[in-house]
């Protein structure tokens, strides 16, 4: 066959042309350590390394999350934990103070601990979280959960349920509780919070000269509602903490989903490092043979020996 | 005796042209298009041979170059126009892809991105709800989203742009070489056959072909005194060129495709743009790149619609119900190519509700150093400087206009007008409409939800604000205005007590579940201002479900254009070799190898001395008789 000069010399430069790509192309894998550069150098993959990114940003998002629920909980748990150390004390002293042989002087001292165990109770339910937010007011996080009313008397004023944040698409952890489910409890005088309970219990120490059943009564009341409320606060921590446990579970697997979705991107996208270099050397090796040959060859002419 | 000078002399010149020859083949022998030619060297006829019973004994009439003859083949010609034609089509489609896969895929910058970080900074707000910090965190992510669909919108309209310019410059070319070739064959009909002249003729008339079939798909038909008919596409194609001359070709943009037009000026009727050339690979390019903005476009409008309906069935911080969180229309104002001036403009709409719909145009009035600012239907219109207000659309105007500038003010919509309409973080509706609340003295310890549910309208007006959702007797629920003190109050609406079922009442259902004491009651009324609820911003988190979602269905774009380009990359580099096969193919017929040529140089050379040896021996052998005396 003969072969045009010029055609011959045109073919020549793009095949090494095709050779530098090649080379340009293992060069920009290399220096990012990715095998797909474009999505177009392997549409599937790509596609699928844009999923997992995206499943690895959502999966941080939930762990984000779940720590903003952890810490929200750690403080209601505490604040509910020191309730209950108030209230065993509270309960110590409702024995202390059922006993009938009492005086007046004894009863007003535990009155003032009682006053003192109201008032850190009171505190307590108002307790606030890092951003200043009241933990157990429910909805409206600005407002104080509980107050004193003109007459002294402790009221809830909070409303609606802490807001529910998504740990998954699909399942929601509450963030905190509503004070006055939290602190209601079944008496016999009708459901009414600790705080109004103890309040109950504090008015009859301070009754001077009450007639003996009434204070009877009323001191069967006071430890019934005292031991309901460790109880019931109990509970509450008991609830605080399966929540917990549900996060700290889902924070785990979210995390081990991670590692699981990190290596599979990382098998999509990642460059075989020691097999570009090895393209690479060949791709290299086979210019420098096609450049040698080419300045060969084109020596070649009969026109020299004439 | 025969004429020993004359052979002498006529292999002298016929040798000598032989010789220009091969010196041309070697000149022009790194001309594309040259195809190689040779002296076609023959005897002189024979004179003499009437006389039937005279025996000829003259040992001829020498030699002579009958004509030049030009390598050529025209199927192999033919095959090479082809496939660089199909080569072209795959080079320039892949550029241009490259171009849009680009502009599209920008990774975790990119739309993608952006949708992830607006649910997931939606995800803090739900964490959050009262946080100032993360609603303005939300806004801005949504800022970016929008700034995001609008490069994008503005991307597809600038590469819109670029091909469309490179197909009227394509279109242009195929016009003037079209033309030249009109004019080429007029000159090719009045050459002869065989000459130098006919030979580089004809070498022309295959470049112009070749640049023409690497611009269009034609079918070439050569006619015997070596003039074309050219068609677009193939034989039964429109005809492009033929004997009477070359018919103009013209460009159009058409639902989102590339069509032509023959003869632009007399015929309106479109043909669609043939299979191979860098016409073709332009018009496949403008095809994606129209494509994909328009499933930019309608992904913008159903994220917007869709973030929309959530918003608005929220309220904000300030208790105040959720209007639009992302507009898809605004005005912009887009300077005349013929400004010469150096105006700064800002806009702001202070009403939508009067914006003109059909548009605006403002301009500059050198001699009175006044802006005019009127609808464009000239119903209405304000002139000043500075600051100019007219419609609800409120003008800054500054630098350096000059006198003529030109601005067209009109609404864009889709991606490319995409907005956020709030500002303020507050103003993020994450809040359920409706909150329910357990009334503080109940007995039982039954709880309450609320869910939205604007269907629902049982309750006869005047409808109150408020509602109380009491326990009666006999686990029956009724419903009653929160205001109404009469005792007893009236009774709204009623029904069995089932626990967890939803109740519908107005604008919203409510569940009640648990032990529910008789005389309980819960109060549902309009979420109060600076509530941590988040139902809202979960509804609006919920948007990107879906199979696939926002975020799911902008990376099947991505994939759609990479798998196209891929493809292209692939075919690109398979025709690229079958191009280049059929060039060798066509250049072992017609190209100029050197050592052939050198080989010739050195054949004729010889004979070119040997007839010079020729003439001196005729001219001895006439001296031998001279001498004679």
């Amino acid at each position: 066959m003969r072969v045009g000069t010029f055609q011959s010399f045109q073919s020549q430069v793009s095949r090494m042309g095709s050779l530098q790509s090649t080379l340009a192309q293992l060069e920009a894998q290399i220096a990012s350590g990715k095998r797909i550069l474009d999505p177009s150098d392997d549409p599937l993959g790509s596609s699928r390394v844009a999923d997992l990114q995206r499943s690895i940003d959502n999966n941080q998002q939930f762990i984000r999350n779940m720590d903003a629920i952890t810490t929200q909980l750690s403080f209601a748990d505490s604040a509910v934990d020191a309730m209950s150390n108030q209230m065993v004390r509270a309960k110590e002293l409702a024995v202390q103070a059922a006993n009938g042989t009492l005086t007046d002087a004894d009863r007003k001292v535990i009155s003032t601990e009682l006053g003192q165990i109201i008032d850190q109770m009171l505190s307590l339910s108002n307790s606030r979280d890092a951003a200043g937010n009241y933990l157990f007011s429910g909805a409206s996080v600005g407002t104080a959960p509980f107050a004193r009313d003109a007459t002294g008397a402790i009221v809830w004023q909070g409303s609606g349920e802490a807001p529910k944040v998504p740990i998954s698409t699909d399942v929601a952890v509450s963030t905190g509780a509503n004070g006055l489910s939290m602190l209601s409890i079944e008496t016999s005088g009708g459901r009414q919070t600790i705080l109004a309970s103890l309040s109950e219990f504090k008015a009859l120490l301070d009754a001077p000269g009450a007639d003996a059943a009434t204070f009877t009564a009323g001191m069967e009341k006071a430890l019934r509602d005292t031991t309901a409320g460790i109880d019931r606060l109990a509970d509450q921590r008991a609830t605080f903490g399966s929540r917990m446990a549900q996060v700290d579970t889902e924070t785990d697997r979210l995390k081990a989903l991670e590692t699981t979705m990190t290596t599979a991107k990382s098998n999509l996208e990642s460059l075989d490092v020691a097999a570009a270099i090895v393209q690479l050397k060949s791709a290299m090796t086979l210019l420098d043979a096609s450049q040698q040959s080419f300045a060969q060859i084109k020596k070649l002419s009969l026109f020299s020996y004439l | 005796m025969s004429d020993l000078l004359g052979l002498g002399a006529s292999g002298v010149r016929a040798y000598q042209t032989a010789l220009d020859i091969v010196g041309e083949n070697i000149a022009n022998a790194n001309v594309p298009g040259y195809a190689r030619r040779t002296a076609v060297v023959a005897e002189n006829p024979s004179a003499g041979g009437g006389f039937p019973l005279t025996r000829q004994t003259a040992a001829g009439s020498g030699v002579n170059v009958s004509g030049i003859a030009r390598a050529y083949d025209a199927f192999l010609t033919s095959d090479a126009r082809t496939a660089s034609g199909d080569y072209t089509r795959a080079q320039t489609r892949q550029y241009w892809l490259s171009e849009i896969e680009s502009f599209l895929n920008t990774g975790s910058q990119g739309l993608s991105g952006r949708l992830t970080s607006f649910y997931n900074t939606a995800q803090d707000v739900a964490s959050d709800p009262t946080s100032l910090s993360a609603r303005d965190a939300f806004l801005s992510a949504a800022g970016e989203v929008a700034a995001q669909f609008r490069s994008l919108a503005q991307s597809f309209d600038a590469t819109r742009t670029g091909i469309k310019q490179d197909v009227d410059q394509t279109v242009d070319r195929i016009n003037d070489l079209t033309s030249a070739l009109s004019t080429l064959n007029g000159t090719i009909r009045r050459t002869a056959d065989g000459t130098s002249a006919s030979a580089s003729l004809e070498d022309e008339r295959d470049r112009l072909l070749n640049e023409l079939a690497s611009l269009t798909k034609i079918d070439v038909t050569t006619r015997g005194d070596g003039t074309v008919d050219v068609r677009l596409d193939n034989s039964t194609g429109p005809m492009l060129l033929d004997q009477m001359g070359a018919k103009l070709l013209g460009a159009t943009e058409a639902n989102g495709k590339i069509r032509l037009t023959l003869d632009p000026f007399g015929n309106s009727g479109t043909i669609p743009v043939p299979g191979s050339g860098v016409l073709a690979g332009l018009s496949d390019a403008y095809t994606q790149n129209s494509n994909s903005a328009a499933a930019i476009d309608t992904l913008a409008q159903q994220f917007i619609t869709s973030v929309n309906a959530a918003h608005g069935q929220g309220v904000d911080l300030n208790g105040i119900a959720g209007g639009d969180l992302f507009a898809a229309s605004s005005l912009v104002a887009t300077p005349s190519r013929t400004n010469t001036g150096q105006a700064t403009l800002d806009m702001q709409v202070t009403d939508e509700t009067l914006v003109f719909a059909g548009g605006y145009e403002l301009w500059y009035d050198g001699g009175t150093s006044q802006w005019t600012l009127s609808r464009a239907d000239g119903s209405a219109s304000i002139t000043g400087s500075g600051t100019l207000d007219l419609d609800g659309i409120h003008l800054e105007l500054g630098g350096a206009p000059k006198g003529g500038d030109w601005f067209q003010i009109e609404g864009v919509s889709g991606a490319a007008g995409m907005r956020v309409l709030i500002e303020d973080g507050a103003d993020v509706a994450a809040a359920a409409p409706w909150a329910a609340n357990i009334s503080a003295a109940n007995q039982g310890t039954g709880t309450v939800s609320v869910r939205s549910n604007p269907a629902a309208a049982t309750i006869p007006a005047p409808v109150p604000t408020s509602f109380t959702v009491r326990m009666g007797a006999g686990s029956t629920y009724e419903i009653i205005d929160t205001a109404d003190t009469g005792v007893p109050p009236t009774v709204l609406a009623s029904g069995a007590y089932v626990p967890g079922a939803w109740i519908p009442v107005n604008g919203f259902d409510v569940q009640l579940s648990g032990t529910i004491a008789e005389g309980d009651s819960f109060v549902v009324a309009p979420t109060a201002a600076g509530m941590a609820d988040n139902a809202n911003m979960l509804r609006m988190v919920d948007t990107r479900l879906g199979n696939p979602g926002f975020e799911g269905r902008f990376a099947r774009e991505v994939t759609r254009v990479a798998t196209n380009l891929n493809d292209t990359k692939a075919l690109a580099s398979a025709t690229l070799a079958v191009r280049d096969k059929a060039l060798e193919t066509r250049d072992a017929a017609s190209a100029v190898n050197l050592d052939e040529e050198a080989a010739d140089l050195i054949r004729f050379q010889q004979a070119y001395q040997a007839s010079a040896k020729i003439i001196a021996a005729a001219r001895e052998i006439f001296q031998t008789i001279i001498d004679i005396r």
